[in-house]
């Protein structure tokens, strides 16, 4: 990580991503990245929320540096990481902007099904007006890297990344795609970190 | 355009049309093929890109007219996303007697529903057809699926028996490349009428292996007939039969399939069969002419009954506002309609002339057959949880169903379906990873548990977002009940007209949408409620809970709507519920809305893509509108082939069906042309 001085707002950006999403700042912007869908969903996301997207990205570096001393987000506690998004997405009870807040919500939505979800209404510099709950694909990039595809164990509907046969068997374990250590994934409505609320959408 | 003459001219680019164009050029006959839609040499690349960029992924999203504005169109088709909530009249179902009351808008819908219930199913217009969104499902019909009439008093016989199609279902399966083992589909469907002849009968390709999720199932029902209703018929959960590569083989050397899961609505790699792949070796015959973008809109009869021709237009520019470039008569010997179960009774209907009153009611409509008994297999969609990981998303769409009920005494009383398993999740079911996700980040915001899975509204980040959603995700998985419609002269195709002081309603050529008049039977209803009888029964054997919806109305901005795909349980049938064993009332078995005794309010219904019947094959000229040869009873020289030709739905997928028919009808036009 850079010191605080050179910390530039993609790194913001790529630290926050990785609070919201659950996936370590590596598979999210990977070294050696050819896609970079980090900087796809940055400029989408600015695009569409100007001021507040920037507002957005000062409320996390505040917040983590307050909470924790770093906006490193692999080097902070479970407890520090449950208070800085709670805090970033105003569940904390704690004043939060509601539109700073939608647009973490739209930002963490973008990375797992690359699609922007308008968090409210916005005119950019040309005129054009984006309506609240509006939804487009940002691009079949941003489609296949959705991380919701990983969170299953999987590829993105339309783009195997495996080879023949490869459903007779298990996957992968969840770690693999997420780069996290995973608390019992299987474990139904248990005290996970980053839960507001225990979880009684129980299934079976 | 000039006027050549062919020996066959073929109107429709599917699976139909260029088997029979493919055989006819092999043998060095001059074929010509008319294709309404684009042709295929504008890709995958971009039919797939267009998929992954459209914000809803229905079968039809990656191919044109991307967004429906059927009056301004030239190939508009029906779409899922004409039958989408926002497009329900909101004066539905009350205007449905008025002359321009509809289901759904006739600004978005193509399909002009004059119900009561919409015909859910839809197609391609483009080189290649439907088989560009197909399942790949390459499933043979039974043994009493052609004799439903003599054998159960129900429905009507085939004007052919099983053994008159088994050489054409080989050469089918050669052609599609069909994935399976006979020996292993024969144990286990033999009992209940499934054949192949020689005895020793192999399939091209081997069996595509079984994904975790039919394993899981299979687990826990294979080989049990003690199913509560299902005495004495054993289940079992079978590999299915399938268009898509197990092995390279080939000239061609088409790609195995890669698990995309995403068969519908595009193979990315074309490790599934479609009609291109014939397309391409028809036109690789040097006999072959393909021209795109060409409409058939009237087949011209001569003096002595025989066609002479069929008028095309050419167009040009883009779907919304197409230009009409030329007209034009294609000449032939002999005439082939190839144009899926709504266009071809279209075309025939748009041909009727009142200077030959013969033809009064349209071409080859003699029996004023043209155009009835249209069918599907309404689809009952069951999901649920499994209730450990069966990791569904992953391999083809499906590759498994339970093929064993698909036949037995009960075909007396009621629908007989095959259960399709899913290995998708809740993509087909509920719209995820999209609609989960949005529930679990959203949260109170989105004030959302569209999935059923978080009540509380919790909004979860991090690292418990991860684990949320990987656990609703892997246990997710459902079964499709594919339920055999009845043949109803009632519900059928006709054209838009000013008649009864309605609207005239056209396309962007200018030629008439189809009026669509469609019902279901109490036969097929008590499929459904078999359905969900065993549907319980399966969750429980799982340990898994029922998560499926039968939504009767929608709800958006405090507007309730009708949902138009569903019908409430006859009184008459509720005691098939309160009489099931407690366990089975259960509201974590049961769909929902059910009362206490388990009992369901009624069921919503989708379309299968199995669009059947509209110009079946029959015994008789006085019933039927083609004989057993697939030829028009009033034109010696007109072919219909197609699922139009079906006489009856049967309980299979129909695709390898009409592709055995297909090569029937090619021999027969061989022998006609000499």
């Amino acid at each position: 990580m850079r010191d605080a001085n050179t910390t530039t707002p993609m790194d913001l950006f790529i630290q926050l991503s990785a609070l919201v999403t659950g996936f370590s700042a590596t598979k999210l912007a990977p070294g050696l990245d050819p896609v970079n869908l980090k900087k796809a969903l940055f400029d989408f996301a600015q695009s569409r929320t100007g001021a507040v997207f920037d507002a957005l990205l000062v409320a996390f570096q505040q917040s983590a540096e307050a909470e924790a001393g770093t906006i490193d987000v692999s080097s902070m506690s479970a407890e520090q990481r449950q208070a800085i998004g709670n805090r970033v997405l105003g569940l904390d009870g704690a004043s939060q902007d509601a539109q700073v807040a939608a647009t973490a919500q739209s930002v963490n939505k973008a990375w797992y099904l690359g699609s922007w979800y308008q968090p409210f209404d916005y005119t950019d510099g040309a005129g054009t007006t984006y309506e609240a709950g509006s939804q487009v694909v940002i691009s079949s990039q941003a489609y296949i890297g959705g991380l919701a595809w990983k969170a299953m164990q999987s590829h993105a509907m339309g783009n195997s990344t495996f080879t023949f046969g490869y459903w007779a068997s298990e996957p992968p374990s969840l770690e693999a795609f997420t780069g996290n250590p995973q608390p019992t994934a299987t474990t139904q409505g248990s005290t996970t970190q980053g839960s507001t609320t225990q979880n009684q959408g129980s299934a079976s | 355009m000039s006027d050549t003459t062919y020996d066959v001219v073929i109107v429709g680019a599917g699976i139909a049309g260029t088997l029979i164009a493919r055989e006819l050029g092999q043998q060095g006959k001059r074929v010509l093929i008319l294709e309404a839609g684009i042709d295929a040499s504008r890709g995958r690349e971009r039919y797939l890109e267009t998929f992954y960029k459209n914000t809803v992924k229905t079968p039809e999203s990656p191919y044109p007219p991307v967004v429906e504005k059927p009056s301004a169109q030239a190939t508009p088709r029906a779409t899922i996303a004409d039958t989408f909530a926002s497009n329900i009249e909101p004066d539905f179902p009350g205007n449905l007697s008025e002359p321009d009351g509809y289901i759904y808008d006739p600004e978005k819908s193509y399909l002009l529903q004059k119900g009561p219930l919409p015909f859910a199913s839809t197609y391609e217009r483009v080189a290649g057809g439907t088989t560009w969104h197909w399942l790949g499902t390459s499933l043979r019909f039974l043994e009493h699926d052609f004799t439903m009439r003599s054998t159960y008093c129900v429905e009507k016989d085939w004007p052919m028996g099983i053994d008159a199609l088994l050489p054409y279902y080989n050469r089918a399966e050669a052609e599609i490349g069909v994935a399976a083992s006979a020996q292993v589909q024969e144990e286990e469907l033999g009992s209940v009428g499934l054949r192949y002849a020689p005895p020793d009968y192999q399939y091209p390709m081997q069996q595509i292996p079984l994904s975790q999720v039919d394993t899981a199932l299979g687990d826990k029902v294979n080989g049990i007939d003690d199913f509560v209703d299902f005495e004495g018929l054993g289940v079992q959960v079978t590999p299915t039969p399938a268009g898509r590569n197990s092995q390279s083989i080939g000239a061609s050397s088409r790609r195995t399939c890669a698990g995309n899961t995403n068969c519908i609505p595009i193979c990315p790699i074309q490790a599934k069969y479609d009609a291109t792949v014939t397309l391409s070796q028809a036109l690789q015959t040097g006999h072959v002419t393909l021209i795109s973008q060409a409409v058939a809109k009237r087949v011209c009869v001569d003096e002595n009954g025989r066609i002479s021709g069929i008028e095309y237009l050419t167009w040009d520019g883009p779907q919304d506002a197409p230009t009409i470039t030329g007209t034009a008569t294609a000449v032939g010997k002999v005439y082939v309609i190839a144009a899926h179960a709504i266009e071809t009774p279209r075309l025939l209907l748009m041909s009727r002339t009142h200077d030959q009153g013969a033809l009064a009611n349209g071409v080859a409509n003699s029996s004023d057959q043209v155009g009835r008994n249209l069918m599907d297999h309404p689809l009952y969609l069951s999901w649920g949880l499994m209730p450990e990981p069966v990791w569904g998303f992953r391999g083809p769409l499906t590759t498994s169903g339970i093929e064993t009920l698909r036949d037995g005494a009960f075909r007396s009383q009621r629908a007989a379906w095959r259960v399709e398993v899913g290995n998708e999740g809740w993509n087909f079911s509920i719209g995820d990873p999209w609609t989960t996700t949005n529930d679990f980040i959203g949260g109170p915001h989105g004030a959302s548990n569209n999935s059923q899975l978080n009540p509380e509204n919790v909004q979860l980040f991090g690292d418990a977002l991860v684990a949320r959603l990987n656990h609703a995700f892997t246990r997710q998985w459902r079964m499709g009940f594919l339920v055999e419609q009845t043949p109803e002269p009632g519900n059928r195709v006709c054209l838009s007209s000013t008649r009864g002081g309605a609207t005239l309603r056209t396309d962007g050529l200018g030629l008439p949408r189809p009026v669509i008049h469609y019902d279901l039977s109490d036969y097929t209803k008590l499929g459904f409620v078999f359905a969900e009888i065993f549907a319980r029964q399966v969750y429980q054997k799982l340990g898994g809970r029922n998560y499926t919806l039968n939504t009767p109305s929608f709800t958006t901005d405090s507007v309730t709507v009708q949902n138009p795909k569903w019908f409430a349980l006859e009184d008459a049938w509720r005691h098939y519920f309160t009489e099931l064993p407690a366990a089975l009332k259960d509201p974590r078995l049961t769909c929902q809305p059910a009362d206490a005794e388990g009992v369901p309010e009624g069921f919503q219904y989708f379309g299968s893509g199995h669009i059947v019947g509209t110009y079946a094959m029959g015994a008789s000229a006085a019933d039927s509108v083609v004989d057993r040869d697939q030829r028009s009873w009033d034109h010696a020289n007109l072919f219909l082939v197609g699922s139009g030709v079906f006489p009856t739905i049967t309980t299979a997928n129909p695709t390898l069906t009409i592709a055995a028919l297909a090569l029937q009808a090619a021999e027969t036009i061989m022998q006609d042309l000499g």
